[in-house]
């Protein structure tokens, strides 16, 4: 058999070698993306200091080399153009913006001096203007000057009709960007917009990179521009010298990065096909560091100690279950929603009763390793947390207690059912999520948890692709055609969101809406429209208390667990402090080898 | 012959249109939603999304939409990706040589080690060596190519690797695409995978045509000329009973596509059926329409060639 | 004669007349009884049936669905004979119950394949023309897109929430009838070109021109005298569709997509087979896998004893 076996192994690489040479090779590597120019020192009249170079520093043998696997690829690097989170850390490595928020939740200065706050004077009185300072001597990685001029045409390109940017949403609400000098930035917006800290800069969720007027001005169609795919200028820690799809890419340090040259010579980024593979490679050593595993490779990953590291940061981001609160009647003609919800859910006695009769814990403690916590509400694990709230506790009797005075009675099939405007209602009703191996799992300990006070949770699990599909697609979640549902979102570093919105609700006139709970509840509304009427955080966050505490109170959602980040790396590599409040790449530049 | 391959390409145009409106409806009707991964974006606004329907061409009513894919797809332009926002048809020949050389390799592998079966089979009618040959063959006929995958996976690469022996690379490693030797241990688990669940069907395939042959008068008439039986069998037998194989192999072609999504995504293959796959979940749907329609033309012309063929190997049927 | 295989098939399927003073059924059963690895894929297939359903007797749904925490992931043991998976459910129960949604899957989409294609192949033979040439080019189309490509395509519809509904006491998730339904059309095309071909040759037959000339109408000829003739086909790929359509379910599961939990099916214990592979759960895919190698091969071994009996002269293409 053994020999079969060798007879086999042996055909088979005799026909390979054949097949290989015959065939072209799957993956010819381009040319290197950036043949660095010839010129010897831009033509530009020269300041104080001239720029430190006009190319990447390459090292011959690669020098300080750090290797990524990324299962995903970046479709392009600009996030204006991409919505993926690896195009925004990849931005992060390359093209920086204005400020940032560190591994603290800090909001921090980058291209700028200092961060605009009303004692600095950055931040009108009236909170309308906003005036950023840019450092002196900022050159991009091709030596040309980078001057406000850059983010006066960075907000213009963004704006541009002609330009297919994925969101304008703050941009549009600037009405001139001004440039008195060439560090100076003066942007006065139309209306008040609290959270001006996004545009420009770069969080978690947000990456306003700036762009290069030099080489952009005059184009448009930018989303299909070779410099939005692969920029070979930039302003961050590193340029890209050579991206291979599907294969991997190549980083190299930018000599006129503004904190100075990056500690490491070289990044790679490998892209491999899943977390699996990444976890593979982890372990025999081919890549350093793995940046998007998920919360339940925490057990295999934390196995793995002391040759590879885990670093587990619960986020703000988090899993929540949520009742469909939709009605047809609509409040006031106002968030109106196609299908009625599950009856039942209108009373909150029903919503706290499954609350507490979720063991929360139990499944943190055992399919997530106990490494994240349940939150008590959408704003977890950061500045903006109403800590004086705390999540319920697992307590079944009281949560049979709760659906006994609602009128729901044990049915002969351990099914509680009672009236429920006048239709007797059997306490069973469907969930919908994705199909997520984790989802699945949790799930079905949420069933279980259920069945034991007579309630009957069945869950549904769809493809992300059509779970998360669209009004017009006629998916699910938007028409309001499902009992409870869950998902995974975050409201920061911005805590605003619309999401809870009357005017939100999917329907036939607005089906974009991002009211995915349908929930129409006017007083929500006021309290939410508060946390964005004033610029000044300690306003909008005693205002943001107040709504927090009326969706806790009001058992709108069930917080399942924050998400946390789950980030692999071998011991040969110091990366610094990471966390979910920041970029995941923010400090790239401090990256080194032991 | 030509007008009857004229004829048959004729046909197989007609096909392909119905093959292409087939397509469209289907992955109109049946994919998952491009919108889906905007859907949970805090930075998008609904007018944001709004737009980016109309930029996708999404809002146009169905037979425009199809009748422009098939306008561009005709002048050989495929569109471009949602997704990637790369061109479909430069992502699909980044993938497609290394689908072929992974069904290439496949099929020669298997047709070899199924003629060497399928004779010792044949000769050794009935004996032991033929009813293991047979069991083994009704078992990996039966066989899901993931779990003979799967199965290859566990004992080659976990396993071996456990047990401190030299173990094989299973694609959950990261791997120098560009190195001839690296490419070839690579391909040795999931050619081995599909290998063990083809060579079933085509052995016991040569066995009876084999022995069909075998019984027939000329085969008789060559004995009592006195040749010897190796003559006999190779010269004559094999040569006719190995014709038929011929069909076979082109009409697995589809099988063996289907079973690259399965294999490629399994091993990690860079091939085809893994964009699909990848793509097809996020429903891209030029890409998902550009790879169904590379894919049928594929098995639409290989099913020409293989009757083509079949009718010059086999004199007793005639073009008609 | 045209040159492509299923014509080919055809000709191996046209009935001989009989000799024998026997009647064709037992003609058939003898020949049938005479396979000795059909008869063995009887015995297995029976046991398998016995298996399931003994086992859905002492064990309930509710016990393959109870989810344990404590116990995730535990090797097989004493209490769970086949390890318990990543929520703690017992294997072996799961193997019960998903057994019978495998075979149920199973055998109504063929059922449904086999109505789509004895019709398609029948109505195209039956009044050939631009019918024929229509349908025909239309079951080209659908063979040409490889199926599993198709069931990947049509991955929304998994997705579509149909309510859960009961058969024989049992409760499905609604995901069940459209994997039966997307197998079912995604599958039926080989089967209308055997009828096809066979109902071609049957219409030049006497008795048929006799039929006609009594003044029997077209639908009566078609069900009465042309698809009873093709039986043999039928039955024959019916029984290989069997194994077709199970391995179908298993794919498509196995890519995530198909039955959804808490429903077990063989397929769905496979879903993330992959990533257990490198956690070293062996026992959560080598289970379900063995039972569908398993299945199939008995099933396989009927069709191929079928074929014979029903033919016996054709051994070919197995």
């Amino acid at each position: 058999m053994k020999k079969n076996l060798y007879f086999l192994l042996s055909l088979l690489v005799l026909a390979s070698v054949i097949l290989a040479a015959c065939g072209t090779p799957a993956t010819e590597a381009p040319a290197p993306a950036t043949e660095a120019p010839a010129t010897e020192v831009p033509a530009t009249e020269a300041p104080v200091m001239g720029p430190a170079g006009t190319e990447p520093i390459a090292f011959p043998d690669g020098g300080k080399t750090v290797t990524g696997a990324w299962s995903q690829e970046p479709d392009n690097i600009v996030p204006y153009y991409s919505q993926m989170s690896y195009a925004v850390w990849i931005a992060q490595l390359t093209l920086v913006g204005l400020g940032e928020w560190d591994a603290d939740g800090n909001f921090v200065p980058e291209l700028a001096v200092d961060v605009p706050t009303a004692d600095n004077g950055g931040v009108s009185a009236d909170g309308l203007t906003i005036t950023w300072q840019l450092k002196e001597g900022l050159y991009w990685s091709d030596g040309e000057p980078l001057t406000s001029a850059d983010v006066k045409f960075t907000w213009e390109s963004v704006m541009d009709p002609a330009n297919a940017v994925l969101s304008r949403t703050g941009y549009d609400k600037i009405a001139s960007v001004e440039t008195p000098d060439d560090y100076t930035v003066v942007i006065t917006f139309s209306e008040l917009y609290p959270a001006w800290q996004t545009l420009f800069t770069q969080g978690p969720n947000n990456a306003g990179s700036i762009l290069p007027k030099h080489i952009l001005e005059g184009q448009t169609g930018l989303e299909s521009n070779a410099f939005i795919h692969q920029p070979n200028v930039g302003s961050g820690p590193f340029v890209i010298t050579e991206w291979v799809p599907g294969d991997y890419m190549t980083l190299l340090p930018n000599p006129n990065f503004y904190a100075g040259r990056a500690k490491l010579d070289q990044v790679q980024i490998k892209f491999v096909p899943d977390p699996e593979t990444a976890l593979a490679a982890l372990q025999t050593g081919d890549v350093d560091w793995y940046p998007d595993f998920s919360e339940s490779d925490i057990e295999t990953v934390g196995a793995l100690e002391p040759a590879v590291h885990l670093l587990v940061v619960p986020g703000a981001s988090f899993e929540h279950y949520f009742f469909n609160m939709g009605t047809v009647e609509g409040v006031d003609g106002q968030g109106k929603s196609d299908v009625d919800g599950f009856c039942p859910f209108k009373d909150i006695k029903v919503r706290k009763a499954i609350t507490l009769g979720i063991n929360r814990q139990a499944f943190v403690d055992s399919l997530l390793a106990g490494k994240t916590s349940v939150p008590a509400t959408q704003w977890p694990n950061s500045g903006w947390t109403n800590t004086s709230l705390q999540p319920d506790a697992y307590d079944p009797d009281g949560a049979a207690a709760l659906l006994e005075e609602a009128g729901y009675t044990l049915g002969a099939d351990g099914i509680r059912h009672g009236d429920c405007n006048g239709t007797d209602t059997k306490l069973s009703f469907n969930f919908e999520t994705t199909t997520k191996q984790i989802r699945v799992d949790i799930a079905l300990a949420v069933q279980s948890d259920l069945a034991k006070i007579g309630v009957e949770f069945k869950p549904i699990h769809t493809p992300a692709g059509t779970f998360f599909g669209s009004y017009a697609d006629g998916a699910n979640m938007p028409l309001g055609k499902f009992d409870m549902a869950g998902y995974t979102t975050g409201f920061y570093p911005d805590p605003f969101s619309d999401n809870f919105f009357c005017s939100q609700i999917p329907n036939a006139e607005n089906g974009a809406g991002n009211n995915n709970y349908h929930l129409c509840d006017p007083a929500l509304d006021e309290l939410l429209t508060a946390v964005n009427a004033s610029a000044d955080p300690a306003v909008r966050k005693t205002a943001l208390d107040a709504a927090q505490k009326y969706i806790y109170d009001n058992y709108y959602v069930v917080m399942a667990y924050a998400r946390a980040n789950v980030l692999g790396y071998v011991d040969r590599i110091e990366m610094g402090d990471m966390s979910d409040y920041s970029n995941r790449n923010w400090n790239a530049e401090a990256w080194n080898v032991k | 012959m030509w007008t009857y391959i004229a004829r048959r390409a004729i046909q197989a145009s007609f096909t392909l249109l119905i093959i292409t409106v087939l397509c469209f409806i289907l992955t109109r009707f049946g994919s998952a939603d491009p919108m889906a991964q905007y859907a949970n974006n805090p930075n998008m606004s609904a007018a944001d999304k709004e737009a980016l329907r109309e930029r996708l061409g999404l809002n146009a009513p169905l037979p425009v939409q199809y009748f422009k894919w098939l306008g561009l797809a005709l002048q050989g332009d495929l569109g471009i990706s949602f997704f990637s926002k790369q061109p479909v048809g430069e992502m699909i020949a980044q993938r497609l040589p290394n689908t072929v050389i992974l069904m290439f390799t496949t099929e020669i592998v298997t047709v070899s080690i199924a003629l060497l079966l399928g004779i010792i089979s044949a000769v050794k009618q009935y004996s032991a060596t033929d009813n293991v040959i047979t069991a083994f063959s009704f078992i990996g006929f039966s066989m899901p190519i993931f779990f003979s995958a799967l199965g290859l996976m566990l004992i080659f690469a976990v396993k071996f690797k456990e047990w401190g022996l030299p173990y094989m690379p299973t694609g959950a490693d990261v791997w120098d695409k560009k190195d001839p030797l690296e490419y070839i241990q690579h391909m040795v688990l999931p050619v081995s995978a599909l290998v063990i669940v083809q060579v079933a069907g085509y052995a016991r395939f040569v066995r009876s045509s084999l022995l069909e042959v075998l019984g027939l008068d000329y085969i008789r008439t060559a004995r009592a000329k006195g040749l010897t039986s190796r003559v006999v069998l190779f010269k004559h037998a094999l040569r006719n009973a190995a014709l038929p194989l011929v069909t076979i192999v082109g009409l697995d072609i589809p099988f063996l596509l289907g079973g690259a999504i399965v294999t490629e995504s399994v091993f990690a293959w860079p091939g085809m059926g893994r964009l699909f796959w990848e793509y097809a979940q996020r429903g891209d749907f030029p890409v998902v329409l550009g790879v169904l329609l590379i894919i049928s033309t594929a098995v639409v012309i290989f099913t020409i060639i293989t009757d083509v063929l079949y009718t010059l190997v086999d004199p007793r049927i005639q073009f008609t | 004669m045209t040159t492509d295989i299923v014509s080919l098939d055809n000709t191996i399927l046209k009935h001989e007349p009989v000799e024998k003073p026997m009647t064709p059924g037992q003609l058939i059963w003898r020949r049938f009884r005479k396979h000795r690895m059909a008869v063995l894929g009887i015995i297995g297939f029976g046991l398998l049936l016995l298996f399931i359903i003994i086992g859905s007797v002492l064990i309930s749904e509710k016990d393959a669905n109870e989810v344990d925490l404590q116990a995730r992931l535990s090797p097989p043991s004493a209490i769970h004979w086949m390890g318990t998976d990543s929520t703690g459910r017992d294997i072996f129960a799961r193997i019960i119950h998903g057994g019978q949604i495998s075979l149920i899957v199973g055998t109504l989409a063929v059922l449904l394949s086999v109505g789509l294609g004895t019709t398609i192949g029948g109505l195209a033979a039956y009044y050939g023309g631009w019918v024929d040439s229509i349908l025909m080019r239309f079951t080209e189309a659908m063979l040409s897109i490889p199926s599993l490509f198709l069931l990947i395509v049509l991955g929304k519809l998994f997705g579509r929430d149909v309510d859960t509904f009961t058969i024989f006491g049992s409760t499905f998730s609604g995901s069940v009838a459209i994997v039966i339904l997307v197998i079912g059309i995604t599958s039926w095309m080989f089967l209308a070109r055997i009828v096809r071909a066979n109902v071609l040759s049957l219409k030049e037959m006497d008795y048929i021109s006799v039929a006609k000339s009594l003044g029997s109408s077209d639908m009566r000829i078609f069900f009465r005298h042309l698809i009873p003739n093709t039986m043999g086909a039928i039955i024959v790929s019916t029984t290989l569709g069997l194994a077709g359509a199970i391995l179908s379910e298993a794919y498509v599961s196995f890519l995530g997509l198909g039955v959804q939990p808490p429903t077990a099916s063989w397929g769905n214990m496979l879903t993330s087979a992959q990533s257990f592979i490198q956690k070293g759960s062996w026992w959560m895919w080598v289970f379900p896998s063995v039972f569908i190698v398993f299945t199939i091969l008995c099933v396989n071994l009927i069709g191929d004893g079928l074929r014979d009996a029903f033919d016996p002269r054709s051994s070919r293409h197995l």
